[in-house]
């Protein structure tokens, strides 16, 4: 047999072996379509009181496959405001597979790693002024810490304000009850705690404050087609004045003044 | 004698295909199966992903009424994108128009064509678009009157993201992060 010969049976043998180690060994691991649940990373706030009524649906139908981090389940995936580091963090390291996120941090994500995407928006118009005297009156305003388009929305609709102060979402609604700050930009589910102060609708103009970030390799799972489903029914419930007043409260005057949308999400096939 | 030569020859041979030789081939069959390996698979995820993903609008052809009117109004302009929809929830399609002036430098415009009905169009201020991989899609978020669109594209891997609604004639952006990082 002469070194050509011998040299093809080499060849050959290790691509063989080769087909057979790379086809056998194990891949990344994608996640199945069955007997997973979807974990939904939601903040202290507006979106988290979506999701509470996202849950009860699925409880009521009798549906699995869905927990919130930060619910009984996951109580390590806590994130009270999704400005922060585990907000960001639990998405990143795949410990939660979607979540909530405010505008700015949504495009962080997405420009931090690859694989994630901004699946739609979700709450439009989800803060409220909170004011003592008069919104004309506000020179030192507080808004939640890392919300840099809401700074630039203040800067617009409120030229006359002379300080902006930067507050974590949790306490700016003490700072405001304080009077250390004349008004405070919060997310609306503040304003449910202290029903006595007075709120109205930071700007006339719709914006955008929350938006669905997804893991891209969940999108085609069953588990996330349904619940988007769930999400455009509690969606549309939500909508409904009524049932908002009902669910959290606050006066009429209230709902009049604010324009909280629970905006739809495109599901499979939907343009 | 016979036999010698054939041993000489023999060993000749097995010299002339040397151990380090042989490994080296091994190993590089097993680089080249791995990277085929890895070829199939991206093949396969992006099987699996083009159909989850959201569908984005399609250009329209070139010889669109309200294409030609743009490039008569705005000569001299280079267009990647053209997509229709009805904007302003008056039963006409609008028309979406992503382009670049070879006169400046690699900056991109968007403008929107607000059809007034009569075979012409209003045209909005340019706003900034990004500069690779555009796409538009349009949906009504909030069941509403007019249509928001999305408008998505990268520069230097930095992913912009925009929603415009057409507001008193204007493109608005609702998202509130400016494109600033793709345009």
């Amino acid at each position: 047999m002469n070194a050509m010969k011998r040299g093809a049976i080499f060849l050959s043998a290790a691509l063989v072996l080769g087909l057979l180690l790379a086809f056998v060994l194990p891949r990344e691991g994608k996640r199945p379509a069955d007997d997973e649940t979807l974990v939904v990373g939601v903040g202290d706030d507006i979106t988290g009181r979506l999701m509470e009524q996202i849950l009860q649906r699925y409880e009521a139908d009798g549906q699995e496959g869905l927990t919130h981090a930060g619910g009984e389940d996951l109580d390590s995936y806590l994130f009270i405001d999704c400005c922060s580091n585990a907000g960001q963090w639990s998405l990143l390291t795949q410990d939660i597979d979607l979540g909530f996120y405010c505008s700015h941090i949504s495009m962080a994500i997405v420009n931090q790693s690859e694989g994630f995407s901004i699946y739609s928006p979700v709450v439009m118009n989800g803060e409220v002024l909170g004011y003592w005297t008069d919104p004309e009156d506000i020179r030192t305003m507080a808004i939640p810490m890392k919300r840099e388009h809401l700074a630039e929305l203040v800067r617009e609709e409120y030229p006359w304000v002379e300080s902006i102060e930067e507050v974590s979402s949790t306490s700016i609604l003490y700072a405001f009850g304080d009077q250390q700050v004349d008004g405070a930009v919060m997310d609306i589910a503040r304003a449910f705690q202290m029903p006595e102060y007075q709120y109205t609708r930071v700007c006339d103009q719709d914006y955008v404050s929350y938006c669905l970030v997804v893991r891209d390799e969940i999108v085609d799972t069953p588990q996330f087609q349904t619940f988007l489903k769930y999400y455009n029914e509690t969606a549309e419930a939500l909508n409904d004045k009524a049932n908002l007043q009902a669910l959290y409260g606050m006066d009429d005057a209230f709902w009049d003044s604010v324009n909280l949308k629970f905006l739809y999400l495109p599901e499979a096939g939907q343009e | 004698m016979t036999a010698v030569n054939a041993m000489t020859n023999n060993s000749k041979a097995k010299r002339s295909f040397p151990l380090w030789a042989r490994l080296l081939l091994i190993l590089a069959a097993v680089v080249a199966v791995f990277f085929l390996r890895q070829y199939i698979y991206s093949l396969e995820e992006e099987k699996q992903n083009s159909s989850s993903r959201l569908q984005y609008a399609e250009s329209v052809p070139e010889d669109h009424e309200a294409l030609l009117y743009f490039q008569q109004e705005v000569p001299g302009r280079e267009i990647f994108l053209a997509c229709e929809e009805d904007l302003t929830d008056d039963g006409r399609k609008d028309l979406v128009v992503l382009y670049h002036n070879p006169e400046e430098g690699v900056i991109n415009w968007m403008v929107a064509l607000i059809n007034r009905g009569d075979g012409t169009y209003d045209i909005t201020e340019p706003t900034r678009a990004p500069i690779e991989n555009q796409a538009i899609r349009f949906f009504n978020m909030d069941k509403e009157g007019e249509m928001e669109f999305v408008v998505t594209g990268e520069k230097d891997g930095e992913v912009g993201y925009a929603i415009y609604r057409i507001i008193d004639g204007e493109l608005i952006n609702l998202f509130g992060e400016d494109m600033e990082d793709c345009c």
